[in-house]
């Protein structure tokens, strides 16, 4: 007769420690994904096709609005509640020095790390769906009902963590299995106040006061300064990690570049087309009409890798096995920085503002590997040149054009926030009451499950749970 | 005084002895039973008038001594399901009448009457208040069953005790049962304890006997085809326009096709049926673009091909032979048996290969000493055993999506000369890859899957008599599986080959210690008690490998051909539960009865401070035909009342109160990942406990009890059951382990059985069930009104395997889905999921385009059926016997998305057709095409606007599961037999006992069901379906011969 008792409910499966490095890179690898496409990658589908990069070449419903509760759940119960745990083991004094903590770098440099990975998530869940759980979210059993915070009041939170973090870094031990910096504590920094100051530009329609001395702080404690302090996800030769888009041309080739990119990509006589989009078998580069659908796409054919069809596949350079995805790039703070230029928040007017438009253009031609004649004539195209009086359009479409498969939620959240660049939206096949590219994305069906009583409050706050409602920056 | 009376009791039919027959003096408690050789031999008191002889499976008789000396009798077997010795709990075996709860045996040979050999659907209809969730028979069998409604708010299954051992249904053979009672609510069961929260099934295996030389031969034979297929369309063929494709060669197409030109052709890379009519139009079919085809270059009527599924499947042929030995002595009786089935699948290159071994026997060592065993060997071996679901591997690759137009014939043909595979869905004229399907004779042939499984069961038991009346037992049990399993995805079809491969292990270790004392304590009252000492120690191990990103070499499938690292999970799992427990029982004058239990638990899995758990029943009996009460009578020729009230306790799976931490089984390149679970552990757990009262009544009537009655109501309410609540994602985490809930069920069950027609040559007897059980969600968690889990459980190791957890709900990702959910104040089983906007009267509420408007969590109703019952009948002529079984099911709801798909890819029958303008409702609109949905305007005015009907289903409706929810109810005759009891003369001089021929049929016709093309007594799962398999009937002939 055994026992019942001692140490026989103990789990020989799993460890009962955490070993903090590896939930940093579990946290890095989730929102990169890999391997398929969650709707939770940096760079997911949704993302891609509301910034019309990318138009769907059978299965429609999702480029054409009809899928509407998207889950952000993913990111709590992931990556945001393993960097949660990262910081608590960095911080309990029972833990910080155990070896399983210690050993990935100062309690310092690994907390300021998840801080900043956080404020990041949280970032692109608030501009996707508005209000959400964050001050009170992750709290495991001791709140079982999350409350949704104003976007205001997540965007106050995240300057508040992303300038602490940057600050917090200290000369201990440098992150190990750090998949994203290796461990330079200065990329981290300028990586968290880039994301600062593109946070500040976000608030130009609802509160210019606050982005204006936020933008000035971020700049302050030093941003991006080349294309090596991109936030750069490497995907890796495998399949379990492998670029999503790699994965879908594996077989089902559900996406096209979308006319909508490869129209202004021609217009400006682009570079980059070559790269964005791969040849026809007629060795042209034809982009789908964002939105084709029904009888529209017969005969359109998208082929395959060795047989193309008669539209362009996502370009080799940008759909193979380990193309990597920015997630925030050096030209991306350098358009930033040219409209808070353009609108006085940063010193120089709009002459500083054409200079950080030219280098702008400079560095993202630089990441998509064009050479330095082809930049100099691109620079000089008369739809290129700087023109202050369409300055806003010209510096977030080329912000866009520099973002293709990148990070898609931003594109679209600039999108909404500029208007720019001139997307097709309506979009007249959209399934969706007014055809408009959405404007958020409805909370999942389990927060009016099991958090009924706040998904009632954040309606009555925020207005419907639709994709036609503004989130708070977005008036 | 007492006087000596002996005999021989035998069969009528057969003349055999019987072994083991009560025989008991009349209205007294002295009894005995027969020897191996069928003798008995008794004291009787001088006043005695009658000698009782009973026996399982015969209708017992009562014969007047007249002052015998010798009295041989010919007992007559009995078609009644309700014997009048019934083994309970702890394999007790107990008169019937005695019983204060209701416990429904059937014999092995009604188990076995159609020879059908899972065991589960072989009690389909047979016992009220068991509803039966089948499978398709192309997976094999392996339904489940369900007694009493769901009583856990996470459902769960029913124990299956074999000779005391507690195992998989799926390991015991029918041939070897003797009889099967079921233990349906806690007053019958709580003597298994936790387990047995959801009721016991007890089986009790055939033991040896000296009847004739002692050799059973059965042998079937069963043919089986495909039934139930879903309603296809044949108007129109692949594609997504009705407008032909036109080919011409253009440079850069590969050469061979440069003499085509002006081509017809439909769109093969969609997997749609949308395309143009099948009007003999001459086209190009797939194979047509293909030069390692010997049809390249033909062209092909374009016509429909009704039967292009049905002919997909083949007929599955089964060979089930069965033989055993039996002999007893005055010492020792034994039975061994063996069983070996062979069986093809009615999908191609699937088969089941399975052996059973069976030993049952006892050796008397001395008058008081007696050794006895039970091992049972299971071997079985399936192959390619096809999936249910969405991908490879399943019917859903030309089930859901396909052309109507597919010659099936061709696609036979699935691998060209350089080692690739056809498919009906190539990409283009000019690619032939697959674009979403493989050939489905490529899922059949080369994405093949095989498992191993080996059990081996039983028990030890030694027993010795103090005195006649006391016992003390020793039991050692063992439940022993070996899995192994692999599966393959072939190298050039359309996923990155892969090969896995996992094994698992279950043991159960089980030592009981008991001493049962029997007396009787005067005259008119006995007494019967025991006191048990249990210690059980169940072991799960689990070792899963499987490639990563393709195999190195082609077409070699080994894990260590792994392209990418291999990915390997491996599982532990230790549980312990001691047990104390006992029970008492007193008999007055054989018409009152009272049952007193309890048992106490100490579970590891439980915290150390909360692991200890009473729990236990009362229960009675009053026979008031035999209480003096009222007269005796040729009306009412037994009555009785019973009642009981008890509880039950559980406990958990192990590992879930304390706190760890999961090493990601997919690293990061070589940097490895770990991640906090996702499910709150909780150090403060407590057993659930589960408390019922049952009241029932049995009434027979006429002489030789002619008619039976049995009428039974119970209640039962489950509290703070502990249950993973599902909680929101934004704590962090998505569940939380607690005790929670309370959940009600209560219900009635009624049987009414009999024998309208007995004389001579013909015999009819019929019983019918009928089971009605409601169902509430008291209470879940504070805060909490729905609560979402699976009724299929939450998986883990189990005794039948390393299982996931069941699903909870299906949805593509993004779009509205639906999922099954206890709501506060309603039955359990809500399916919740998005519905048609309607307006105050009920109509369907369509937007200005004339589409249907969608509404978000919407309630689409229980998946608790409102009744369930059966009705067997065996007609016995002479030597034929006539016997088939019926079983229903009113109400329940389910979701099919296999008929969502089938809508929204156009192979529907409901996407075709003329509409209210008499025009091709896949026309377009503007020219009087479209459909209409019936409904109203925001405003109230009809809606008078026809919409394409493509758009409607493939986008609007495809997204409203409230269209795609159907009513379960089914009427179905499941079992038919006819069989013939062959002349021994016909065998000369071959000692033939007994030799029966028999035509068998199961799932015969399904008579009535209302959701067209699904048989919803064969759902892949208990609320929804997608990609099922076919349901599939049997028509098979079985000769059994004892010698």
């Amino acid at each position: 007769c055994k026992k019942v008792g001692g140490d026989l409910n103990v789990n020989p499966n799993q460890p009962s420690t955490l070993s903090t490095g590896l939930a940093l890179t579990s946290a890095i690898q989730f929102i990169g994904g890999g391997g398929g496409s969650a709707t939770t990658d940096v760079n997911s589908a949704a993302g891609e096709l509301y910034s019309q990069y990318l138009s769907e070449t059978f299965y429609t419903n999702e480029s054409r609005f009809q899928l509407r509760q998207y889950d952000y759940q993913p990111y709590y119960t992931g990556p945001l509640q393993d960097l949660q745990f990262v910081i608590d083991f960095n911080t309990n004094p029972e833990t910080k020095d155990k070896v399983t903590t210690i050993s990935y770098g100062s309690n310092n440099n690994q907390i300021a790390a998840a801080r900043i990975l956080k404020a990041f998530i949280f970032l692109t869940i608030t501009d996707r769906w508005g209000d959400i759980p964050y001050s009170q979210a992750l709290q495991g059993s001791k709140n079982l009902n999350p409350a949704l915070d104003p976007q205001k009041d997540v965007y106050t939170s995240l300057f508040k963590e992303l300038t602490e973090a940057q600050a917090q870094f200290d000369d201990g031990a440098p992150l190990s299995s750090d998949i994203l910096f290796s461990g330079d504590n200065t990329k981290w920094k300028h990586w968290a106040n880039s994301l600062r100051a593109i946070m500040a530009l976000r608030l130009t329609k609802v509160d210019p006061t606050t982005g204006r001395s936020e933008f000035q702080k971020a700049i302050t404690d030093g941003v991006m300064t080349s294309n090596e302090d991109n936030a750069t996800y490497k995907y890796l030769l495998e399949l379990n990690n492998e670029n999503p888009y790699f994965n879908n041309y594996r077989s089902r080739y559900d996406y096209a570049i979308s006319a909508t990119l490869t129209d202004f990509l021609e217009s400006y006589n682009d570079p980059r087309l070559p790269l964005y989009a791969a040849p026809t078998s007629a060795d042209t580069y034809v982009g789908l009409v964002y939105g084709t659908t029904g009888d529209d796409l017969n005969g359109v054919n998208i082929g395959d890798r060795d047989n193309p069809g008669n539209i362009s596949q996502i370009g080799s350079a940008y759909s193979s096995q380990n193309t990597p995805t920015i997630w925030t790039s050096y030209a991306q703070v350098l358009f930033t920085q040219a409209e808070a230029a353009h609108l006085g928040w940063i010193p120089g007017g709009d002459a500083a503002a054409a200079n950080f438009y030219t280098q702008g253009i400079t560095a993202a031609l630089q990441q998509s590997g064009i050479a330095a004649g082809a930049i100099t004539t691109y620079l000089a195209r008369p739809q290129v040149i700087f023109n202050v009086a369409n300055a806003v359009e010209q510096i977030n479409t080329q912000k866009w054009l520099a973002g293709y498969m990148n990070n898609g939620w931003e594109s679209w959240a600039e999108y909404r926030r500029t208007g720019f660049p001139h997307l097709v939206d309506p979009v007249p096949t959209a399934l969706t009451p007014d055809k408009k590219i959405p404007r958020r994305q409805q909370y999942p069906q389990t927060e009016i499950d099991l958090n009924k009583a706040n998904y009632n409050a954040v309606i009555a706050r925020q207005g419907p749970d639709l994709q036609t409602t503004h989130v708070w920056w977005d008036k | 005084q007492t006087r000596r009376i002996t005999g021989t009791v035998t069969a009528q039919d057969d003349k055999g002895i019987l072994p083991g027959v009560n025989v008991k003096v009349g209205e007294t408690q002295i009894g005995t039973s027969t020897d191996a050789n069928g003798k008995y031999s008794i004291n009787v008191p001088e006043n005695s008038k009658t000698l009782i002889f009973s026996f399982i499976g015969f209708a017992t008789q009562e014969v007047p001594i007249n002052g015998q000396e010798v009295i041989n009798v010919a007992l007559v077997t009995s078609n009644r399901q309700l014997g009048e010795v019934v083994v309970t709990a702890l394999g007790i075996s107990r008169q019937e009448k005695s019983l204060g709860y209701a416990a429904q045996q059937i014999k092995g040979e009604n188990l076995t009457m159609t020879r059908q050999q899972d065991l589960n659907t072989s009690l389909a209809g047979k016992v009220s208040g068991v509803q039966i969730l089948g499978g398709s028979g192309a997976r094999f069998g392996a339904s489940t069953i369900r007694i009493r409604g769901i009583n856990s708010l996470q459902g769960g299954n029913p124990i299956y005790v074999v000779n005391g051992v507690i195992t998989d249904p799926n390991a015991v053979n029918n041939d070897d049962i003797e009889a099967l009672t079921v233990l349906k609510g806690p007053a019958a069961t709580a003597l298994y304890g936790q387990r047995a929260a959801e009721g016991a099934v007890v089986i009790t295996l055939k033991k040896g006997s000296a009847k004739g030389i002692g050799i059973t031969i059965n042998q079937t034979t069963a043919f089986e085809r495909v039934y139930t297929l879903p309603q296809y369309q044949n108007e129109y063929g692949g594609g997504t326009s009705q407008e032909w494709n036109v080919y011409n060669y253009t440079p850069g197409d590969p050469s061979y096709l440069q003499n085509f030109n002006n081509i017809k052709y439909y769109d093969y890379g969609v997997d749609e049926s949308w395309g143009p009519k099948m009007d003999g139009t001459l086209a190009a079919p797939w194979y047509f673009w293909d030069p390692a085809n010997p049809e390249f270059g033909k062209l092909k009527p374009f016509s429909p091909q009704p039967n292009n599924v049905r002919s997909f499947y083949q007929t599955g042929l089964t060979t089930n032979n069965n033989v055993a030995f039996s002999k007893a002595g005055d010492n020792y009786n034994m039975r061994i048996s063996y069983t070996n089935l062979i069986r093809t699948g009615v999908s191609p290159n699937t088969k089941q290969n399975r052996d059973n071994v069976s030993l049952n026997g006892e050796i008397k060592i001395t008058p008081k000493f007696t050794v006895s065993t039970n091992i049972n060997i299971f071997q079985e071996r399936l192959f390619n055993v096809p999936a249910e679901g969405y991908g490879t591997q399943t019917s859903g690759s030309f089930n859901q999506w396909f052309h109507r137009n597919i010659e099936i014939d061709k696609l036979k043909n699935y691998r060209r000369p350089d080692g690739t595979y056809t498919t009906w869905n190539i990409i283009s004229p000019t690619n032939l890859a697959p674009h979403y399907w493989d050939n489905p004779y490529v899922e059949a042939f080369v994405n093949t899957a095989e498992s191993h499984n080996n059990r081996t069961f039983g028990n030890l038991t030694a027993a010795y008599n103090f005195r006649k009346d006391l016992k003390l037992s020793v039991i050692a049990r063992g439940d022993y599986l070996n899995r192994d399993a692999n599966n393959r995805v072939g190298s050039y079809t359309i996923n990155p080959d892969a090969y896995n491969e996992s094994s698992y292990q279950y043991k159960e270790y089980d030592y009981v210690v008991s001493l049962e004392y029997d007396h009787n304590l005067s005259k008119d009252l006995s007494f019967r008690a025991g006191a048990f000492g249990e210690s059980r120690y169940d072991i799960a191990n689990y070792l899963q490998s499987n490639t990563n990103g393709g195999l190195s070499v082609p077409e070699t499938y080994t894990v260590a051909n792994s392209l990418d690292r291999p990915s390997t999970v491996s599982f532990h799992s230790r549980k312990v539960v001691n047990s104390l427990y006992g029970y008492a029982s007193f008999g007055y004058k054989q018409f009152l009865y009272l049952d007193l239990n309890v048992r106490n638990d100490w579970s590891s899995a439980l915290p150390t401070n909360n692991n200890s758990y009473l729990y236990g029943g009362v229960s009675g009996s009053f026979v008031f035909t035999e209480s003096g009460l009222i007269p005796q009578n040729d009306f009412l020729t037994f009555g009785k009342l019973r009642a009981s009230i008890a509880q039950v306790g559980s406990d958990i799976d192990p590992y879930q109160t304390g706190q760890t931490y999961t090493i990601g089984t997919i690293p990061y390149g070589t940097t490895p990942v770990q991640f906090v679970p996702n499910q709150i552990p909780n150090p403060n757990l407590k057993p659930a406990l589960s408390t019922s009262y049952e009241l029932g009544t049995e009434l027979h009537f006429l002489k030789g009890d002619r008619i039976r009655f049995d009428f039974n109501y119970y209640h039962r309410n489950t509290k703070n059951q502990i249950l993973p609540l599902p909680i929101s994602g934004t704590t962090g985490y998505s569940t939380f382990i607690i005790n929670a809930g309370s959940i009600i069920n209560h219900g009635i069950e009624l049987s009414l059985g009999g024998t309208p027609v007995k004389t001579a040559n013909l015999t009819y007897d019929a019983n019918i069930n009928i089971a009605f059980n409601r169902n509430k969600v008291a209470a879940l968690y504070p805060n909490y009104n729905v609560l979402n889990t699976s009724p299929e459980g939450n998986g883990g190791a189990t005794l039948s395997g390393f299982q996931p957890a069941g699903t909870r709900g299906f949805g593509f990702v993004g779009s509205p889905s639906f999922s099954v959910n206890s709501v506060v104040g309603q039955p359990y089983g809500q399916l919740i999921g998005s519905g048609f906007v309607r307006d105050a009267s009920g109509n369907i509420v369509v937007d200005a385009d004339g589409y249907p408007e969608r509404a978000d969590n919407v309630n689409l109703g229980s998946i608790l059926p409102k009744f369930t019952g059966g009705f067997t009948n065996n007609i016995t002529y002479k030597g034929v016997t006539f016997g088939f079984s019926i079983d229903f099911q009113y109400g329940g709801k389910f979701v099919s998305v296999t008929q969502q798909n089938l809508a929204g890819s156009g192979l529907a029958l409901a996407t075709v057709g003329n509409n209210e303008n008499g025009v091709p409702r896949r026309d377009d609109p503007a020219a009087g095409g479209g459909t209409l949905v019936k409904g109203v305007h925001e405003d109230g005015t009809p809606n008078t606007t026809f919409v394409d009907t493509r758009d409607l289903y493939e986008s609007y409706y495809s997204a409203i599961w409230e269209k795609w929810t159907y009513d379960a109810t089914y009427v179905k005759l499941r079992e038919v037999s006819i069989g013939y009891n062959l002349p021994k003369k016909w065998f000369g001089r071959i000692p033939v006992q007994t030799a029966r021929f028999s035509i068998v049929s199961q799932n015969p016709w399904l008579i009535y069901t209302k959701a067209k093309g699904i048989d919803p007594s064969q759902l892949q799962t208990s609320f929804y379906e997608g990609g099922q398999l076919p349901a599939t009937r049997t028509l098979g002939f079985n000769l059994n011969l004892t010698f």
